[in-house]
């Protein structure tokens, strides 16, 4: 199933994001929380993936039941509101709002050899400007002293939203 | 330097990430035999930080999962009505990448609380009694002397 060594099976969770869109459970995807957040900045820590998707049906479960079936079926388990991958949390979250808008807009990435979509840096400091715990909070500062940030662009984000960046 | 890491290559980052990851867990296995750790309740938490900061005893404790070591210097409630811990953080990791400085920790998202028999001597200059961060200060350090 993977040719990474244990630790992050990035790849492998990105493999079947991909085969969930090519079965129509799930109409798109994007990788975000704090493995998207390290695309743009220094490594940091993180115990889990957020695979924020669009649902393929409207109804209130988004599809749930069903993108659990079929990644149990390819071998995943299933922890709390984590799916586990080799033991590595997975955490797959239906888009909605802000984070669909992320999703829709999310930056192509390759990664070893998988075609891929993460969210951008702009979207990232939307998001936890929205969620606004202490983690988010340092996460903004963090992505606005180290990476690229098109300034027009948060700032329309900012504004679609009615959100406001904590002050400095 | 924390701009140069940013812009390594993405995979290269992810291999960073694993290691990070794993030494936390590894940080997090290692216990010393005079170490005290704590039930989860808030309760036995109360009663273990407020010895500690009596006793100058410094703490080990996951914090958003993260692991920490920590002087504590001021406990209390919140405006908001919750326990927090002032504390100046030796080492560990926070989210923004900063291991050291002064901080404050809620202590319901503190798991694996432990008074190690470290002891530290006095409050950091910086330490402030009355924080403006708490209502109500149920135990705190003196102020260090001048030197």
């Amino acid at each position: 199933m993977s040719e990474e060594p244990p630790g992050i099976p990035l790849a492998d969770v990105l493999r079947a994001a991909n085969e969930l869109v090519s079965v129509g459970l799930i109409k798109d995807y994007a990788l975000g929380g704090a493995l998207a957040a390290i695309h743009y900045v220094e490594p940091i820590a993180t115990y889990d993936a957020d695979i924020f998707f669009i649902p393929a049906t409207e109804d209130l479960t988004g599809g749930i039941p069903q993108i659990y079936e079929a990644l149990r079926a390819r071998g995943w388990k299933v922890e709390g509101d984590h799916l586990l991958l080799r033991n590595f949390p997975v955490r797959f979250l239906a888009a909605h709002g802000l984070t669909e808008e992320a999703v829709r807009e999310a930056k192509p990435l390759n990664y070893k050899g998988v075609a891929t979509k993460l969210f951008r840096p702009e979207h990232i400091i939307a998001i936890a400007a929205s969620v606004g715990r202490l983690k988010d909070l340092a996460r903004i500062e963090q992505v606005m002293e180290q990476a690229e940030i098109d300034k027009n662009l948060l700032e329309t984000i900012l504004k679609r939203h009615k959100l406001f960046l904590p002050k400095r | 330097m924390r701009q140069a890491l940013a812009r390594e290559p993405y995979e290269q980052k992810i291999r960073k990430v694993e290691q990070l990851v794993r030494l936390a867990k590894e940080f997090s296995r290692q216990r010393t035999s005079s170490t005290c750790e704590i039930n989860d309740t808030t309760g036995a938490k109360e009663k273990a930080i407020i010895s500690a900061i009596r006793n100058r005893n410094v703490l080990e404790f996951l914090y958003n999962g993260k692991p920490r070591i920590v002087e504590p210097q001021t406990y209390g409630i919140s405006i908001a009505g919750h326990p927090l811990l002032r504390g100046y953080q030796r080492a560990g990791e926070n989210s923004s990448g900063q291991t050291k400085g002064l901080r404050l920790f809620e202590t319901a998202k503190m798991s694996r609380l432990k008074r190690t028999s470290e002891r530290f001597t006095k409050a950091r200059p910086e330490h402030n009694p009355n924080d403006s961060a708490l209502k109500e200060v149920r135990a705190t350090l003196p102020l260090p002397e001048p030197t």
